[in-house]
């Protein structure tokens, strides 16, 4: 109650203000001025408009232009490799037809790749589960069906080059991997000495596996090419530090 | 009374339709462009590492990689190599090589890395080459005195005056190591003037 009594005490003292006429609508402003307004505007909103479409077009262009191409040379596409499990082949690699891609490909990584009309070099960058493959983890590789004179399992850091390890150890082949009694065969990589077959990957951080493998012939079956792929192995993630 | 009936269609900024589609062209423009560049961009190139490692002329064997040198990412310690660094602007190049069998490939690439010629060894079978490597552009035909040098020659003109010559060998193991090397060693190339 004291404090509404003292509201009404504090109104009653306030000065009455003359009411302001309402603002005119710009609509209702005088004819001079009306058009320039609108004029202003439609300048202000005309720069904007092309400002900003330019610059969607030079975002879009270079953007999406570099990025898909980017993508196009490092990871490959179906047009241009062949994938099986974690395992990329770029179909076309060393050959004096490649497309431009493929050409792209192993300029900007700096190497020359054997023929892949003579020789199938598969990549792996991931395990199976699509994890980038990492020195800090162990990994077994389990395969079999490897039946050629010669093959060969190889381990490079990021950069292509081979993991300094103790054992001199880069790779195995076709004529130093113990095989299992029906063929089969495992290889762990790791960054300490584990029995049997062992690819040391010690401090490498990222690193990459290269399966080299002769190619299937010219005239190729589709059975044969298909077992082509054949002894590839499964990369499975075993522990990680 | 200017434009009120347009006034509302101008108050915001629009995103043309045609922006969108000039920029997918445009997008495709510069894809290809971009594609076509990487190899110019590589400071990388796997040729000019060769050539730094060889001297002219001569065909000469790459050093096993190994953690202190190697001369080509990603190259295999299951293959051997032989390579020669030309110059075919101030002659052309005689090349032989022998490839025993199948895994085997010879290659002559130009300075950005591409293949230009290719041969692949055959299961059970010699495949002797002899390629002479000939400046951009020149061809020796029969009726020329020229033609002489190539008697006996696969023609391959280069794209370029630059470039080297790989032999490949895959690695079978120990027991065939030496019989790997001596049928490397027997690759040859050099220039060859009239």
């Amino acid at each position: 109650m004291a404090f509404d009594t003292m509201k009404a005490m504090a109104r009653a003292r306030l000065p009455k203000l003359p009411k302001l006429p309402p603002l005119p609508p710009i609509r209702s402003l005088p004819g001079a001025v009306q058009p320039a307004v609108s004029q202003i505007r439609a300048i202000v909103v005309g720069a904007i408009e092309t400002i900003l479409n330019v610059g969607v077009f030079v975002v879009v262009a270079l953007g999406f232009g570099i990025w898909s191409s980017w993508i196009m040379v490092e990871r490959g596409s179906s047009l241009t490799t062949r994938t099986s499990g974690a395992w990329v082949l770029w179909s076309n690699a060393g050959r004096p037809d490649a497309d431009p891609y493929t050409r792209a490909h192993f300029a900007r990584i700096g190497s020359l790749p054997p023929s892949s009309t003579a020789v199938h070099t598969w990549e792996a960058r991931s395990d199976d589960d699509g994890q980038r493959l990492h020195s800090s983890c162990e990994y077994a590789l389990q395969g079999d069906g490897l039946d050629a004179d010669w093959w060969s399992l190889a381990v490079f850091d990021d950069r292509g080059t081979v993991i300094r390890n103790r054992a001199d150890r880069y790779a195995y082949g076709a004529s130093t991997i113990a095989l299992g009694p029906d063929g089969s065969y495992i290889v762990t990589l790791a960054r300490d000495a584990r029995p049997g077959n062992w690819l040391p990957t010690g401090g490498a951080g990222r690193f990459v596996l290269v399966m080299t493998r002769p190619a299937p012939r010219p005239n190729a079956t589709a059975a044969e090419i298909q077992a082509a792929t054949r002894g590839l192995p499964a990369i499975r993630r075993i522990a990680c530090r | 009374m200017a434009d009120t009936t347009d006034e509302p269609r101008r108050r915001y900024p629009r995103l043309r339709l045609r922006t969108l589609l000039l920029a997918l062209i445009g997008a495709g423009i510069v894809h290809i462009c971009m594609t076509f560049t990487w190899p110019y961009l590589s400071t990388n190139a796997a040729v000019d590492r060769i050539a730094a490692a060889l001297p002219p002329d001569v065909m000469r064997a790459l050093p096993q990689p190994s953690p202190d040198g190697q001369v080509m990412p990603f190259q295999g310690p299951d293959s051997s190599y032989v390579a020669c660094k030309f110059n075919v602007s101030e002659a052309a190049y005689a090349v032989r090589a022998t490839l025993p069998e199948a895994g085997w490939t010879f290659s002559v690439h130009d300075a950005r890395g591409d293949s230009v010629y290719v041969v692949t060894g055959q299961d059970q079978r010699r495949t002797d080459i002899a390629v002479l490597l000939l400046p951009p552009g020149e061809w020796f035909v029969g009726l020329l005195p020229e033609a002489r040098l190539a008697a006996g020659f696969a023609q391959v003109s280069m794209p370029g005056s630059k470039g080297i010559v790989l032999v490949r060998a895959p690695n079978k193991g120990l027991a065939y190591k030496a019989e790997i090397e001596a049928e490397l060693a027997k690759a040859s190339c050099m220039p060859r003037r009239q």
